[in-house]
């Protein structure tokens, strides 16, 4: 190569440099400008409920939940503050899928250095394809890619605006459902038999593989124990899934709690506890639930009692 | 990754190509393309890509065949110097079995993938009709991205090689390369070999020039597909999947809206196919020259998928027309009905194989056949109303180059353009039908008074629609005044020509039809 063409050559990567940050200075400056302004959906802001953490005081929060719509209907942090005493935050959304789980995660801790992080495993089982997994990665660092559509909503304000967290969540991220629907008969057979069987197992694909070992990762890096966790669920829950996740968990030296198998000991009664035929569980299931779950997580992690602390006024309010 | 309008294609697969390409040594590149190519093929089709790669043998063994028997020809045609039509006969029919074979194989996997159901069931009732039933369902396990495209451009090598007017490739990657190359393998356009498969195989450098125009060009894509395409999917999704619920003025607006879709989604993706190409020193042909300022269907469909257009004359109505029974049947013509007229009748023939084959192309459903016979009658028909409307156009001393005259053709052609797309966009033949009626018979304008129609698309959709729809039409309106807009961008100075691409760019971020409440919509052609 003869010193005029490495001269173009280097020529031609600065340019291509130059574009390219030009780019990036052009998609920073208007994610800045597009992002909502505060953490409300009335702001713009998708998944609202799980952006609550946000406004939570720095480090006040014990345990964190991350799922998809069964941790939302299951977890109840009033339950968990009324038993123990300790702040429980649902930063999950309806139809998550791990990758949204993560950023998620990733943005709860960093405001908050929770004991212990709750993951739904539902969501393991939920496909998605590398291209949703890549669209979810760029928006965490460029949100003009998640928010570009808020230019129906852009006021001239927004311009000179600094986006801060101000909307506290009363439900502490938790959507709890009052309806009823009783478990159809069979169905429930199927789930009982189930329990007491042991059999094959559901396969993990590579990319809930990858964002499963990402969340664990993550709560590692920020001090926290990341804890497996399925929640009792006649429709989405199996044997095989549970077999799954065990040996995941055991691989990855990762604790697993399965509710499914404790549903006797939690008490709950599927003609009454679920709001749609054993999908979800209903305001009384979660009641039963968050009861079981405060103290057995007390007991495991030994959490905090806030209660009485002014620094948690928000909480005695629920 | 399912098109070129994905993250993992603009991001990754994309970048990683070409990065490839320009650090392996030239003659490697085209390897690199070629595997590229079919790693691109395979992610989006799996092992359904081994039919490309049997069409692929296919030709290439019939192509070598074809040479081989004219070769010998020629050695046999040099030793003698009488009857040497008739050593040209027999060597041609010899040629001609292989090229026949080379079609039926192409065309019969084409079919057999894509077609068979339909023809099953079109077949079904008329079966019945003897007291006979189909005996079995046809089973589908779907067909390779592109397969109407690259078994077109398959044919047309064979054809040519036949024709002798392109050699045959005795180099197999090479003639893969042309077939597969992943830019046009989705949507085309439908090149011919002596148009790609040179530069193709040279592996050409990437020079900034050609990275900008590519760029560029790929950009301007992006924004017809994101800002329009994808948007007014909203609009035609609702309307032409619950036509019932709607009255005849918001089906006609859906008819205009999906055109405009329909254009902005395919001339996009050409845009981006030829802009890709470009980045790899390579200049695909054109496939849209500006269809909404024609002055008559025929001249549409000129500018229209004009390599589609191309394929069917060259390779359907030429060698029907040229036939030796169609011949015949003109000269009978035009001693019956005059030299006007008579072949003008006759040649309804060949357009009729066109156009069958031109609404079958585009799949395989009653619609499409509708679609195909419908520009059939009113291209035929338009070419005996045209010297009638000229000479009455003259007898009243009207300029048909007058400017309000060729509004009113304009305008005539695209009402014709809306109706064949009504029909080509409804789920079923009879659902086009009852579209059609109802905007007949049940036109009114009130669901735009009292706002019914922002149920179909939000206001702000129809704001932007109304921004970026106008924007493409005067860069359409430049082009057909011949001002080359991109050319004039292109020689612009480094930072102004970088700065109107990230504008570009910055605009399809912020405008853009994507994420949270638009549905992805793939390129629309490929399906076909």
């Amino acid at each position: 190569m003869t010193d005029n063409e490495t001269a173009q050559g280097v020529k031609a990567a600065l340019r291509a440099l130059a574009v390219a940050a030009a780019l990036l200075a052009a998609l920073l400056v208007a994610s800045r400008l597009f992002e909502p302004k505060t953490n409300n959906s009335e702001f713009g802001l998708f998944d609202a409920g799980t952006s609550g953490i946000a406004a939570e005081p720095q480090d006040t929060i014990d345990v964190v939940v991350v799922g998809d719509s069964l941790a939302l209907n299951s977890f109840w942090p009033k339950q968990f503050w009324g038993d123990r005493g300790y702040t429980l935050f649902v930063c999950s959304s309806l139809a998550q899928k791990l990758p949204e789980g993560y950023t998620m995660l990733s943005n709860a801790l960093k405001n908050q250095s929770p004991k212990v992080v709750l993951i739904e495993t539902h969501d393991v089982f939920v496909p998605f394809t590398w291209e949703f997994a890549l669209l979810n990665e760029l928006q965490m660092h460029l949100p003009i890619l998640r928010y570009h559509s808020r230019w129906r909503v852009f006021k001239p304000s927004d311009l000179v605006t600094r986006p801060e967290a101000t909307w506290i969540d009363p439900h502490k991220g938790a959507r709890i459902e009052n309806q009823t629907d009783a478990v159809d008969g069979e169905d429930l057979d199927e789930y009982l038999d189930q329990i007491d069987e042991t059999s094959a197992a559901e396969e993990i694909d590579t990319q809930g593989d990858l964002f499963l070992g990402r969340m664990v990762d993550a709560c590692e890096e920020a001090g926290a124990i990341p804890v497996l966790v399925s929640v009792p669920s006649v429709v989405d829950w199996s044997a095989e899934r549970h077999n799954a996740v065990e040996a995941w968990a055991k691989e990855h030296g990762v604790s697993y709690l399965d509710l499914n198998l404790s549903t006797e000991e939690i008490g709950l009664d599927w003609s009454t506890d679920s709001k749609d035929g054993g999908d979800h569980l209903n305001a009384s299931g979660a009641e039963k639930f968050s009861h079981y779950m405060s103290a057995l997580l007390d007991d495991e992690y030994d959490l905090p009692d806030h209660r009485g602390d002014s620094a948690y006024a928000s909480w005695e309010a629920l | 990754m399912t098109s070129y309008f994905t993250l993992i294609f603009i991001l990754i697969f994309l970048p990683l190509v070409l990065l490839a390409y320009t650090v392996v040594p030239q003659r490697v590149r085209a390897y690199v393309l070629l595997l590229a190519s079919y790693a691109f093929a395979w992610i989006i089709s799996g092992p359904l890509v081994g039919f490309m790669l049997v069409t692929t043998v296919c030709v290439y063994a019939l192509g070598l065949g074809i040479k081989r028997i004219f070769a010998q020809r020629d050695e046999e045609l040099a030793k003698v110097k009488k009857g040497k039509r008739a050593i040209k006969a027999s060597y041609a029919q010899r040629a001609r079995r292989l090229l026949v074979a080379g079609i039926v194989a192409n065309f019969g996997i084409l079919i057999a993938l894509n077609y068979l159901g339909f023809f099953s069931e079109l077949a079904s009732p008329l079966l019945g009709l003897f007291g006979w039933q189909t005996p079995v369902s046809v089973p589908s396990i779907g067909a390779p991205i592109g397969i109407s495209f690259y078994t077109m451009m398959a044919v047309s090598y064979l054809v040519d090689v036949y024709r002798e007017t392109t050699p045959a490739d005795g180099n197999f990657g090479r003639l893969a390369l042309f077939l597969s190359f992943f830019p046009h393998i989705m949507e085309g356009p439908i090149a011919r070999y002596s148009q790609t498969a040179e530069s193709l195989w040279k592996g050409r450098p990437i020079d900034g020039k050609a990275l900008y125009r590519g760029m560029l060009r790929m950009a301007i894509g992006f924004a017809k597909k994101l800002l329009v395409a994808d948007r007014l999917n909203l609009y035609v999704k609702t309307v032409f999947g619950s036509y019932e619920s709607y009255d005849g003025g918001i089906i006609a607006l859906g008819a205009v809206l999906y055109t405009i879709q329909l254009y902005c989604d395919f001339s996009g993706c050409m845009d981006v196919s030829i802009g890709l190409g470009q980045l790899f020193g390579v200049d695909y042909p054109e496939n849209f020259r500006q269809p909404f300022f024609s002055k008559t269907a025929s001249e549409f469909w000129q500018r229209w998928h004009i390599t589609l257009g191309a394929w069917f004359k060259d390779y359907v109505y030429y060698p029907v027309s040229l036939s030796k029974p169609v011949k015949r049947l003109t000269t009978i013509a035009r001693k019956r009905f005059g030299n006007r007229y008579g072949p003008l009748l006759v040649s309804g023939i060949a357009l009729f194989c066109v156009w069958l084959g031109n609404g079958l192309w585009h799949g395989a459903g009653s619609q499409y056949l509708f679609f195909g016979l419908y520009y059939f009658v009113v291209i035929w028909l338009g070419g005996f109303v045209e010297p009638s409307a000229r000479a009455w156009a003259s007898e009243h001393g009207i300029d048909r180059d007058a400017g309000w005259y060729r509004v009113l053709r304009g305008v005539r052609t695209l009402l014709v353009i809306f109706v064949g797309e009504l029909f080509f966009r409804a789920n079923s033949l009879g659902d086009g039908i009852a579209m059609f009626s109802r905007i007949l018979t049940g036109f009114s304008l009130r669901s735009f008074a009292d706002g019914t129609v922002f149920a179909c698309m939000s206001r702000a959709d129809f704001a932007a629609s109304l921004l970026f729809i106008p924007l493409v039409f005067l860069y359409d309106l430049a082009y057909e005044r011949g001002h080359d807009l991109r050319s004039l961008i292109e020689q612009k100075g480094f930072v102004v020509r970088w700065a109107i691409w990230i504008a570009i760019v910055m605009t399809v971020v912020i405008f853009g039809a994507y994420g949270i409440g638009y549905i992805p919509v793939d390129p629309m052609y490929a399906q076909y």
